[in-house]
């Protein structure tokens, strides 16, 4: 089953025209209303009049994570803010977030790249799909919601309720199809244990997961806990919906008509050629309010050339196994380490040494922050201490969105040499 | 997915020193209505003259139907199967609305058959008959409306598969405009022609087509279906003379 058929299956020769097309009246677009590509592409004596093929983009710079901080907040829109209707958070960008603009134009390539990865995912427009994502300023909640809509599927947006509840709603409402990220879908099969519940009580058929890296392990136990047939998919809200499994399940299929894909050496910035693993770096090819040139993902993969045997001539992706940063996710939220130092530091500590260890309770992704008391710290009471630790831990989580366990080791305990600052120890593949 | 009629790519068309279209890539597929809008100036009729011949681009590739059409004759681009309507109609006023249409038939190769001509005519009749009704009458008697539809029809007397039309609404009564575009519309539904336009009045285009292109000093900007370019805030401030802040 397709969404698009005749998009999907493209004659290879045809989408290659296509995205040139494309990326030309980007470019042109760019230069003429983003002051960062119209200066970086003078200082270079680059015109978007050079480009000739797509493998002329490799002239281009890379658009990274630090542009999009330094030209916080509009800087990199390509259209006045009247024409935006959708703006988010950028959750990769260290620091102050990011913000990203979509135009309606935008939300309706959005939302149909989005119904492409429902439709490849086993979805149709029959199904009830539960969408457990939290729906706020950082996730693509609204993506998967609006293609649902469009697919004409019955959309339940049950977003970050509690586990208990979810179950209850997808008992009660029927749910057919689950999305949300892999470690939620495994702590909801706790959650179904706990209760006593049997798989057999639910009416689900498919889960689509997403916004974090998971194994193929995790998939089999999602599916055998869930009883359904799970893919994987990957987007990011400042690109969009980029690629979805087919029930192939060999790779993600790359929305190859609104994206353009490269895969580089994240040290040397080379591009590296088809079946090498690398980081992952996209061109927007559609995007009005947003268009991003040549931007470094952070993730890792590598491009699969081979054909398909569900028909889609997209090429795919395989699973990002990891990032090429330090950026960490815990619990589907992205967290520098940088921003961790930041809240730490804002809560009065002098030269804080600490560890982050991160860890998994069952399949749920736990974060502990090691803190080293200061020598001041001996003398006081421990009511005091409590109060900062709190403080702490009160910070983080609204500033990160993610809730730490906070703990005070002994002075000069944590070697930082073992592991540096962050101790990741949750094992992948 | 139909398959590609027409793609052109990396098109440069120099006019002395102006650079006048600037790597232009685009494609048409089978049966589809292709409308290039722009502003005056932009390239989109330099586009079309390209396309058929009549100027040569100094870089780039056109393909018709996957053949290379970039160096062949005007002539030779017609007998393929491209026909120009070109702007300001251009029928030949002295002649008879019949010996245009006739005339229209030129190049084909069974020419000598003019049973099958006549044949041809009665069919341009019965989709225009108000040609019909001037038949024996001097073109240039005609009024606008009437001369596009001669034009159009002319065009089509060679057959084409694909239909080049350079600012059909020009100098038109809005209700003479919207007729014409009803006739380009029927062309494709009927005879299964595929047509690449350009307009000026960049509603009634994006009205008929199915996707479209905006040209701005000889660069493709924006391109995309034509709800997309309708919805386009860009397009609409500048094409469309619609001020977003009157809704």
């Amino acid at each position: 089953m397709y969404w698009q058929a005749e998009l999907e299956c493209m004659d290879r020769g045809e989408l290659e025209l296509l995205q040139l097309e494309r990326l030309q009246a980007t470019l042109n677009r760019v230069t003429r209303n983003v002051p960062l590509y119209r200066t970086r592409f003078s200082d270079l004596g680059l015109d978007p009049y050079d480009l000739q093929s797509l493998e002329d983009v490799r002239k281009i710079p890379f658009t990274t994570k630090d542009d999009l901080r330094e030209h916080y907040p509009y800087g990199l829109f390509a259209v006045p803010l009247r024409d935006v209707v959708r703006m988010q958070g950028s959750t990769s960008t260290p620091g102050k977030p990011g913000v990203v603009g979509y135009t309606v134009g935008d939300i309706h390539r959005w939302s149909h790249l989005a119904a492409r990865i429902l439709v490849a995912g086993g979805v149709t427009k029959d199904d009830a799909v539960q969408i457990a994502f939290n729906y706020g300023l950082y996730t693509s909640a609204f993506g998967i919601h609006s293609g649902a809509e469009l697919l004409g599927a019955s959309v339940i947006p049950s977003s970050s309720s509690d586990a208990q509840r979810q179950i209850l709603i997808m008992q009660d409402y029927r749910s057919t199809a689950l999305t949300c990220s892999p470690s939620y879908a495994l702590h909801l099969a706790d959650t179904l244990d706990e209760l006593g519940i049997n798989k057999t009580a639910l009416s689900l058929r498919f889960g689509l997961f997403g916004s974090e890296p998971w194994t193929e392990e995790m998939r089999q136990e999602i599916e055998a806990r869930l009883g359904i047939l799970a893919t994987d998919n990957y987007g990011l809200s400042e690109i969009t919906s980029v690629a979805g499994e087919c029930l192939q399940r060999d790779g993600l299929h790359i929305n190859e008509d609104h994206f353009l894909a490269e895969i580089i050496d994240p040290l040397t910035g080379q591009v590296l050629p088809v079946g090498h693993k690398g980081e992952l770096v996209l061109t927007t090819l559609t995007k009005e309010a947003f268009p991003l040139i040549r931007f470094r993902t952070g993730d890792l993969t590598t491009l699969m050339d081979s054909e398909c045997a569900c028909g889609r001539t997209l090429r795919r992706m395989s699973r990002i196994p990891g990032r090429s940063d330090d950026m960490l996710i815990i619990r589907g939220v992205n967290v520098f380490p940088s921003q961790i130092n930041e809240v730490i530091i804002s809560t009065g500590l002098m030269d804080p040494h600490y560890q982050i260890v991160l860890d998994r309770v069952g399949q749920m992704d736990r974060a502990t922050l090691c803190l080293e008391a200061p020598e001041s710290f001996c003398t006081d009471s421990i009511k005091e201490s409590q109060r900062i630790l709190e403080n702490v831990r009160l910070r983080l989580q609204t500033a990160l969105g993610v809730t730490f366990e906070v703990r005070l080791v002994e002075p000069r305990s944590i070697d930082q040499q073992y592991g540096g600052r962050v101790l990741d120890k949750r094992t992948l593949i | 997915m139909k398959s590609t009629l027409l793609a052109l790519k990396n098109i440069d068309v120099f006019y002395g020193h102006i650079h006048a279209v600037r790597r232009v890539t685009l494609h048409v597929r089978q049966g589809e209505i292709v409308a290039l809008i722009g502003g005056n100036g932009a390239g989109k009729t330099t586009m079309l003259c390209t396309i058929s011949g009549l100027i040569r681009p100094s870089q780039g590739s056109i393909l018709y139907q996957d053949v290379e059409i970039t160096r062949q004759s005007p002539e030779a681009i017609v007998r393929a199967g491209l026909s120009h309507v070109p702007e300001g109609r251009l029928v030949f006023s002295p002649l008879s609305v019949e010996d245009n249409l006739h005339l229209g038939a030129y190049t084909r190769p069974y020419f000598r058959k003019r049973s099958d001509m006549l044949q041809d005519v009665e069919t341009m009749y019965a989709m225009f008959p108000v040609l019909r009704e001037r038949r024996h009458q001097h073109a240039g008697t005609l009024s606008g409306g009437e001369q596009q539809m001669l034009a159009i029809a002319r065009a089509l007397m060679a057959r084409p598969k694909l239909l080049l039309l350079d600012e059909p609404g020009m100098g038109l009564a809005p209700l003479v405009v919207k007729d014409i575009f009803r006739h380009i519309l029927n062309l494709r539904d009927e005879l299964g022609l595929t047509v690449l336009l350009v307009e000026q009045n960049a509603r009634s285009a994006l009205k008929v087509a199915d996707r479209g292109y905006v040209l701005e000093n000889g660069r493709i900007l924006i391109q995309g279906t034509a709800g997309e370019l309708l919805a386009n805030h860009d397009v609409q401030r500048a094409y469309l003379g619609r001020e977003l802040d009157e809704n």
